[in-house]
């Protein structure tokens, strides 16, 4: 599903000051993309995310979903959080079960609980954490348990994946493995993807597109296409025009930051 | 290097240590009574003021039925007071969290109750209602009540924020986020506050009896000090001890299990 910002605005009021988080943000990301959206804390990106998933009102502006205006909670996304954010008191496939029963609920599940449930184990056998279905997420490693959290957010087919720094936790070794652990699942479905991260590395080797972030308020400041052939190999790291993609995304943060001072 | 109290029985096999955690209290008792029998034949004190060790047990073992039966009374108290001051903590912290307006206004009034010893109100509900059941119920729900409360608005303000993002981002709604995710999120925190109030429970129940003697433990001391039967006074002392500290483990017991894997 596509996704169209126009002229989003949000501040947030408080006793004493209102915060402009984000200012005048426009941009359309396209059916089965992967944009990631970059930039250095304070510049509202998680704040972003949580409107596109209906959970926040924008100020100003509009977002529309497939040519739709959001103005409730959208439903059919899938959230991943930098923490797993998983329920401590469910099993692993009690927590990847937790979008059914949330849509189920409402009669909105397309599908049995068993047909959800073999779904939600072939996730977690994708993820290569199948013989933790029923173990508790204390049990497991937080990249392990990190897996999960995104079984879970895929597991209703959700038109969006919307993920919110969800491998910022984790140690640069897993960060990578984890990287191209995404894209093989993502791979399966190709859904439209919108990243948040401020690993600029990991923001190029993932997106079709990043979008640049500039804070205080945050607005965008570039937009830059990432065209390599998927799927992407380990080696594509380093690979000398995945360097230059990131060193030109590097300049625009540090161009925008010296240009404040 | 000076072990801590953590690293002593770090390492050692599962039985070692269960044994061990039994065996060690029981080491600190003996002791404890073998010290007390010492300084009652050392000194030659009046059996009034300090009976011995042995004359503890006789009474234990000799009015054992009437400290039973004693006993199960003050029990009645405690565990009605438990469960009624225990649900409606629980439904005060629920409430309170709904309204930050109620919780604002109300929340004062409830320290303040907290704080005045539940003792000064025993005679007020003497007044109204004579030595019976019920000033002993109220006393003991008080107590109970308000860790509970304290206690369960603490976990529904913990309560994490993107749990609850994630909920809402499926539309459910709030009944269901209730359900689903706050509800078993401050377990851990009800069942922290159900053990203060259990403790408090005891301390209600007992405390009540002593003031306005009727049936229970509580009572039966007041009896025996009027009696000057000090080896009675202790002896009902050990039972509540003991009673207090079965129960008290008891409710470890099914915390540890219900919060297992939090």
């Amino acid at each position: 599903m596509g996704i169209e910002l126009r002229n989003l605005g949000k501040t947030f009021h408080s006793d004493a000051i209102d915060v402009e988080a984000l200012a005048d943000i426009s941009l359309t990301v396209g059916e089965s993309q992967f944009v990631s959206i970059i930039g250095p804390s304070g510049c509202g990106k998680s704040t972003l995310l949580r409107i596109l998933a209906g959970l926040l009102p924008p100020t100003k502006g509009t977002v529309e979903v497939d040519g739709v205006e959001v103005t409730e909670p959208l439903g059919n996304v899938g959230f991943v959080f930098q923490a797993p954010t998983l329920f401590k008191w469910r099993t692993i496939l009690g927590n990847v079960m937790f979008p059914y029963e949330a849509l189920a609920g409402r009669g909105e599940a397309d599908g049995d609980k068993a047909s959800y449930e073999q779904r939600a184990r072939h996730m977690l056998e994708m993820a290569g954490i199948a013989e933790f279905a029923d173990a508790h997420p204390k049990q497991l490693s937080g990249g392990m348990q990190q897996r999960a959290a995104i079984c879970r957010a895929l597991v209703h087919d959700p038109a969006i994946l919307l993920m919110d720094e969800p491998f910022g936790a984790l140690d640069e070794f897993t960060r990578e493995r984890m990287n191209l652990e995404l894209l093989r699942i993502w791979d399966d479905s190709r859904k439209t993807v919108v990243f948040v991260t401020h690993h600029i590395p990991e923001a190029v080797f993932l997106s079709d597109r990043v979008i640049v972030m500039s804070p205080r308020p945050g607005r965008v400041i570039g937009d830059v296409e990432v065209g390599f052939a998927r799927p992407r190999q380990p080696a594509l790291r380093d690979d000398i025009s995945f360097l230059e993609k990131v060193i030109e995304i590097r300049k625009m943060i540090w161009f925008d930051a010296a240009s404040m001072e | 290097m000076t072990a801590t109290a953590a690293q002593d029985l770090a390492g050692k096999p599962a039985k070692t240590r269960r044994f061990r955690s039994v065996l060690d209290p029981l080491l600190f008792l003996g002791g404890f009574l073998v010290i007390w029998e010492a300084v009652v034949r050392v000194t030659g004190i009046h059996s009034v003021i300090l009976p011995s060790p042995g004359d503890v047990i006789e009474i234990l073992v000799t009015r054992f039925p009437i400290l039973v039966r004693s006993m199960g009374q003050t029990m009645v108290t405690v565990l009605a007071g438990f469960a009624l001051g225990g649900l409606l903590g629980v439904a005060a912290g629920l409430a309170a969290s709904r309204s930050e307006r109620v919780r604002r206004a109300v929340y004062p009034f409830l320290v303040g109750l907290y704080v005045v010893p539940k003792a000064v109100l025993i005679p007020l509900m003497l007044l109204w209602w004579g030595v019976d059941f019920r000033y002993k119920l109220v006393v003991t729900v008080l107590l109970v009540f308000f860790p509970v409360t304290e206690n369960t608005m603490r976990g529904l303000d913990g309560v994490d924020r993107e749990m609850i993002e994630l909920s809402r981002s499926l539309r459910t709604g709030e009944w269901f986020v209730f359900r689903k995710v706050r509800l078993p999120f401050i377990l851990p925190y009800v069942l922290a506050g159900l053990r203060i109030g259990l403790t408090e429970a005891f301390i209600g129940a007992v405390l009540a009896e002593v003031l306005a003697p009727s049936a229970g433990i509580g009572s039966r001391i007041v009896e025996a000090g009027v009696f000057s039967n000090t080896a009675f006074i202790l002896a009902g002392i050990t039972v509540i001890a003991v009673t207090g500290l079965a129960t008290y483990f008891l409710l470890v017991l099914v915390e540890d299990r219900l919060t297992r894997w939090y």
